[in-house]
C-alpha cells in the first residue's frame, strides 16, 4: 500500500469532501454572487458613466483576490475544531490527499468558479443600465492589466498564505492570518529600509523591498534604485514564496496535533 | 498489536502527562482503561490513535509508528473520541462516503448495530440527539472491524437501556484478531464486559493485568468491621465493609473493579504490590 498518494483512495476523499461539504460551497458562492452584484450595482449606479473596462478589472482583482483569501482560509479551518480534528486526522488517507483536496477546492476549483461568476454578475450589472449600449464594453482577463499570470502568482501566494493560517490558527483563521501577515510585511519593510540605510549610511524617506531607496537632500528627492530585471525577479520571488507556502500548509497539516 | 515503548509525553517538556511508559495491548482483549480524572486516558489513547507524538520513546500500532499517520494504520484503527463530529449526512450516505476506506466494513453489521441500539438509519446524524449519534458512531466504528478499536468514555451520553445494548454488542463484536479498548471514569458500565484492566495513576501505568490473573491474586468480598482490619484495602458499605483481601486459598472471586481501582488510586501500595509480584512468589 503507498501511504503517500493513492489516486483511487484520493478520488473517495475528494467524494467525500464533496458531499460533506458542498452545501456550505454552494452557499458560500451565493453569498459572492450577491456581494458583487450589490457592490459593483451600487458602484455602477453611482458613477457619472456605465462600467469601464478598467474599473471592471479593479473590481475583477478586489474580489478574485479577496474571496480567495476569505474561503482559502476557511479550508482548513476544521483543524481547530477538536472534534472535527479527530475525524479529519484519523481518517485512512493520507496528509497528502487530506491537503491536496484543500488545496483545489481553494485553487483551481475556486478559479473555475469565480471567473464564470464574476462574468455572470458583470453581464447583469451592465444589461441593467440604461445608458450600456447593445454592445458593452467588457474586460478580458486574459489581455487586461494587471495581466492574468501576474494575477494568478498573487491569488496563489495570498491563497497560500491564507491555508497555512487555517492549518496553523485554532479560531478567527483569515482575521489572525491576515493581521500576522500585515505585522510581517511592516516587519520586512522595516528591516529592508534599516538594511538599505546602513548600507548607504544615510537617513531614507523610503526604501521598498526591491524597488528604489528615496532620500532628500538640500530640498532635492533623490532615487538610488537598480530598475531593469526587477520585476521579473519579483515575480519569481512571488513564486517561490508561494511554493514554500504551500509546503508550509502541507507539514502543518502534517504535524498537527489534536 | 500496540506497543508503547518508553513513551514520555507533556504538551509542554515542562510538566511531563507520562514519563518512560511501556503498555502492550493484544488482539482478542478488550482492555478497560481507567484513571482519574486528569490522569491522561485520553491522552494515551490520542497517542495510539496518532493525533499527539511522544516527545521520547515510541508508539506503534500494528508496527506502524501511530504519529505518521499512514493510512495502512488508520485503515485497521477506529478512534471514537468522547466528543464526536457527525455531519449533516443519513446513516447510509455516511457509509457511502467514509465506509470504502475500511477495507473490512461490514454493511450489514453496521444496519444490524443500529437497529439494536434503536437508532434510525434514515435520520440525519447531526440533527439526532448527543446519545444517537455516539450509538451511530459505536455501531460504525463496530462494523468497520478494524484490528484497534479505541473508545473514549463510550458510555457518555447513553441511557441505561443503551448502557446494556453496548455492553452485549461490544462482547459480541470481540474476535481473536480484535483489540479493544475501553476508556471510562464510570467503571460499572464496563462490569462483565472488559477481561484487562489498565490504570493509569500519577503519570504511570499501575496496572495492566487480567481479570482472571487479578482474581488468582485478589479476594473481593464484604467483611464486618473487625473482619476488615486486616484487609488490604476496605471500604464502608451497607452492610460491613467491602474489603479486598490476599487470596491465599485460590477461590474464585468476582474482581469489583471500582473497589480496586480506588485502593489503587488512594496510594494503597499493598494491592499493587500483591498485583506485581511474580507468579512463583505467590505459591509461597
Amino acid at each position: 500500500m503507498n501511504n503517500h498518494f493513492n489516486l483511487s483512495r484520493f478520488a473517495l476523499l475528494f467524494r467525500k469532501h464533496t458531499v460533506e461539504q458542498y452545501k456550505t460551497y454552494l452557499m458560500s458562492l451565493g453569498v459572492l454572487l450577491g456581494a458583487m452584484f450589490i457592490i459593483m450595482g451600487t458602484a455602477s449606479y453611482l458613477a457619472a458613466t456605465p462600467m469601464e473596462s478598467e474599473e471592471q478589472s479593479i473590481f475583477f482583482m478586489f474580489f478574485m483576490i479577496g474571496a480567495g483569501m476569505v474561503f482559502s482560509s476557511t479550508v482548513f479551518a476544521q483543524l481547530g475544531d477538536k472534534k472535527k480534528a479527530i475525524a479529519f486526522l484519523t481518517l485512512p488517507a493520507s496528509q497528502l490527499e487530506k491537503y491536496l483536496v484543500g488545496w483545489l477546492y481553494a485553487f483551481p476549483i475556486y478559479l473555475l468558479l469565480f471567473i464564470p461568476s464574476y462574468y455572470l454578475i458583470l453581464t447583469i450589472v451592465l444589461s441593467i443600465d440604461p445608458r450600456v449600449g447593445d454592445e458593452p464594453e467588457m474586460i478580458n482577463i486574459l489581455t487586461s492589466e494587471p495581466r492574468l499570470h501576474i494575477l494568478l502568482i498573487f491569488y496563489a501566494l495570498f491563497n497560500a498564505l491564507m491555508l497555512v493560517g487555517s492549518a496553523y490558527f485554532n479560531k478567527h483563521h483569515f482575521i489572525k492570518t491576515a493581521f500576522a501577515g500585515f505585522v510581517g510585511i511592516l516587519l520586512f519593510y522595516n528591516l529592508n529600509k534599516l538594511w538599505v540605510q546602513a548600507m548607504l549610511g544615510r537617513d531614507l524617506v523610503t526604501a521598498g523591498p526591491f524597488s528604489a531607496a528615496y532620500f532628500m537632500e538640500n530640498e532635492k528627492r533623490f532615487d538610488v534604485g537598480a530598475y531593469e530585471g526587477n520585476e521579473t525577479l519579483i515575480v519569481l520571488l512571488l513564486v517561490v514564496l508561494a511554493l514554500i507556502s504551500w509546503v508550509v500548509a502541507y507539514f502543518k497539516i502534517k504535524e498537527k496535533q489534536v | 498489536m500496540i506497543q508503547i515503548n518508553n513513551l514520555s509525553f507533556g504538551y509542554s517538556r515542562k510538566s511531563l502527562l507520562f514519563r518512560n511508559l511501556n503498555l502492550r495491548l493484544r488482539e482478542g482483549h478488550i482492555y478497560g482503561l481507567l484513571g482519574k480524572n486528569g490522569a491522561g486516558k485520553s491522552t494515551l489513547l490520542k497517542n495510539m490513535a496518532g493525533l499527539v507524538f511522544p516527545l521520547e520513546g515510541s508508539c506503534q500500532v500494528n508496527g506502524f509508528e501511530a504519529g505518521k499517520r499512514y493510512p495502512a494504520m488508520l485503515q485497521d484503527l477506529y478512534f471514537i473520541p468522547e466528543e464526536i463530529y457527525m455531519p449533516s449526512l443519513t446513516a447510509r450516505q455516511f457509509v457511502a462516503n467514509t465506509a470504502p476506506f475500511y477495507p473490512l466494513f461490514d454493511e450489514g453489521a453496521f444496519y444490524r448495530y443500529l437497529s439494536e441500539f434503536d437508532v434510525p438509519q434514515d435520520a440525519v446524524f447531526n440533527k439526532m440527539s448527543f446519545g444517537q449519534q455516539k450509538k451511530a458512531i459505536i455501531a460504525f466504528g463496530l462494523a468497520t472491524n478494524t484490528s484497534v478499536l479505541i473508545m473514549d468514555e463510550p458510555t457518555n451520553g447513553l441511557d441505561i437501556p443503551s448502557k446494556v445494548q453496548f455492553r452485549r454488542i461490544i462482547a459480541s463484536a470481540l474476535t481473536e484478531h480484535r483489540c479493544i479498548i475501553i476508556s471510562t471514569h464510570q467503571v460499572r458500565d464496563l462490569d462483565s464486559l472488559i477481561d484487562t484492566l489498565v490504570v493509569v495513576h500519577d503519570r504511570e501505568i499501575v496496572l495492566n493485568e487480567s481479570l482472571d490473573a487479578i482474581s488468582e491474586r485478589l479476594t473481593f468480598t464484604t467483611l464486618s468491621e473487625t473482619e476488615a482490619q486486616s484487609a488490604l484495602y476496605a471500604e464502608d458499605a451497607l452492610r460491613g465493609k467491602q474489603a479486598i483481601l490476599p487470596n491465599l486459598m485460590g477461590n474464585y472471586s468476582k474482581v469489583d473493579m471500582e473497589l480496586l481501582f480506588n485502593a489503587i488510586t488512594s496510594g494503597n501500595t499493598s494491592v499493587t504490590e500483591i498485583l506485581q509480584r511474580p507468579h512463583y512468589e505467590q505459591s509461597l
